[in-house]
C-alpha cells in the first residue's frame, strides 16, 4: 500500500472538486436567505419592490464571493499548483 | 477559448511584456474616452440615449457616495467610483463584443478580457485601499493609527470586567489590520473569479458534447451578461465604500453628523 502510485492529476481533480463543492454550501445558503428576505419585504411592501430587487441582487453578489474564493483556489490547484 | 490563468504575451517592449490584457484595456480605455467626449459634446436638454445612461449612472453613484463619504472627499470618490464602474463594465463585456477575439498577431490573440486576469483587479484593489490609507495617514496620522492600535484604551480601565472588555476591543482593533489586507484580496478575487467562472462554465458546456455546442450555452451567456453588470456595480460600490469608510473614521465632522 505504501508503494502504491498516487496519480497527482487525480488528487488535484479530487481536491478541486471537493474545494468547489464544500465552498459552495455556505454561499448557497446565504444567497437563499438574501432572496427569501427580499421577497418577504416585497410581499409586505410591494412599492419598495424595485429598490429591494436591485439591493438583493447586489448583496447576493457579495454573498457569492465565498464561493468565488473557493473557485479561485480550485483554479490555483488545477492550473498553477 | 483557452483556459489559462496567465494572459498571453503579444510582444515585448524592452523589459516589459505587453500582454493581451494590457492591449484590451488600452483599447477599451480609448473607446470609453471617445464615447465620453462624444456624449459630452452632444449633451443637451433633450438627452440622447447615451446621455441618459451616463446620467443614470451618475445619479445612482451620487446617492451612495453622499451617504458614505465625508464632504471633502466626495468629489474625488464619486469620480473614482464612476470611472471604475464604466471601465470595469466595458472590460467585463469584452467577450460579448463581436470580432475582437479573432484579431491575432503572430498567432496570439491581441485582445482579451482584462478583468479575467488577476493582475487588473488586484491593481485596482491595491490602488483604492492604499490610496485611502495614505490620505488618512497624511491628514490625521495619530487618529488613524489609533483606530487600529488601541492600547490607549487600557488607560481608562477602572474594574476587572472592564479590563477584559477592553482586551477584546484592542484585539479586534488589531484584527482590522488584517481586515484591510483582506479587503484587497476579497474585492479583487471577487471580480476575477466571477469573470473566469462565466467563461469557464460556457467552455465546459460547449466542450461537453457535440449536441450542446449551439443552443445550450445561450442561457449561460445571458447569465454571464448579468454577472458582468453586477460585478462592475459591486466592485465600484465596494471601492467607494472602503474609500469613504476609511476616511469617515478619521474625519471628525463626518462622525459628528
Amino acid at each position: 500500500m505504501e508503494n502504491a502510485m498516487i496519480d497527482p492529476v487525480a488528487i488535484k481533480a479530487l481536491a478541486a472538486g471537493l474545494c468547489m463543492g464544500l465552498g459552495a454550501i455556505g454561499a448557497g445558503i446565504g444567497e437563499g436567505i438574501v432572496s427569501a428576505k427580499a421577497l418577504e419585504g416585497t410581499a409586505r411592501n410591494p412599492e419598495l419592490g424595485g429598490k429591494l430587487f436591485t439591493n438583493a441582487i447586489i448583496f447576493m453578489a457579495i454573498c457569492e464571493s465565498t464561493a468565488i474564493y473557493s473557485l479561485v483556489v480550485a483554479l490555483i490547484i488545477l492550473f498553477a499548483l | 477559448m483557452d483556459l489559462s490563468v496567465t494572459p498571453n504575451i503579444v510582444f515585448a517592449l524592452g523589459p516589459i511584456n505587453v500582454t493581451s490584457g494590457h492591449l484590451g484595456l488600452m483599447f477599451l480605455s480609448t473607446v470609453l474616452l471617445i464615447w465620453a467626449f462624444y456624449t459630452r459634446a452632444k449633451a443637451d436638454l433633450v438627452p440622447t440615449r447615451s446621455q441618459v445612461f451616463f446620467e443614470a449612472v451618475f445619479e445612482w453613484f451620487d446617492e451612495k457616495v453622499i451617504m458614505s463619504t465625508p464632504e471633502r472627499y466626495r468629489k474625488f470618490n464619486f469620480a473614482m467610483a464612476v470611472t471604475l464602474f464604466l471601465m470595469i463594465l466595458l472590460c467585463n463585456f469584452h467577450s460579448f463584443y463581436p470580432f475582437l477575439d479573432y484579431i491575432t498577431y503572430n498567432g496570439e490573440r491581441v485582445f482579451s478580457t482584462p478583468t479575467a486576469h488577476m493582475s487588473m483587479p488586484l491593481a485596482l484593489g491595491l490602488f483604492v485601499v492604499l490610496l485611502s490609507q495614505a490620505i488618512a495617514i497624511i491628514t490625521h496620522p495619530l487618529k488613524h493609527i489609533a483606530n487600529y492600535i488601541q492600547f490607549h484604551k487600557f488607560l481608562k480601565v477602572r474594574s476587572v470586567p472592564q479590563f477584559f472588555n477592553t482586551l477584546i476591543e484592542v484585539f479586534l482593533g488589531l484584527l482590522d489590520i488584517i481586515g484591510e489586507i483582506a479587503k484587497i484580496v476579497s474585492i479583487s478575487a471577487r471580480l476575477f473569479g466571477n469573470m473566469v467562472s462565466g467563461a469557464l462554465m460556457s467552455a465546459v458546456i460547449i466542450g461537453l458534447s457535440a449536441y450542446t455546442q449551439f443552443i445550450a450555452p445561450i442561457p449561460f451567456y445571458a447569465l454571464g451578461f448579468l454577472a458582468a453588470l453586477i460585478q462592475a456595480v459591486v466592485f465600484a460600490l465596494l471601492a467607494s465604500l472602503y474609500f469613504g469608510g476609511t476616511l469617515a473614521a478619521v474625519d471628525a465632522e463626518f462622525s459628528a453628523e
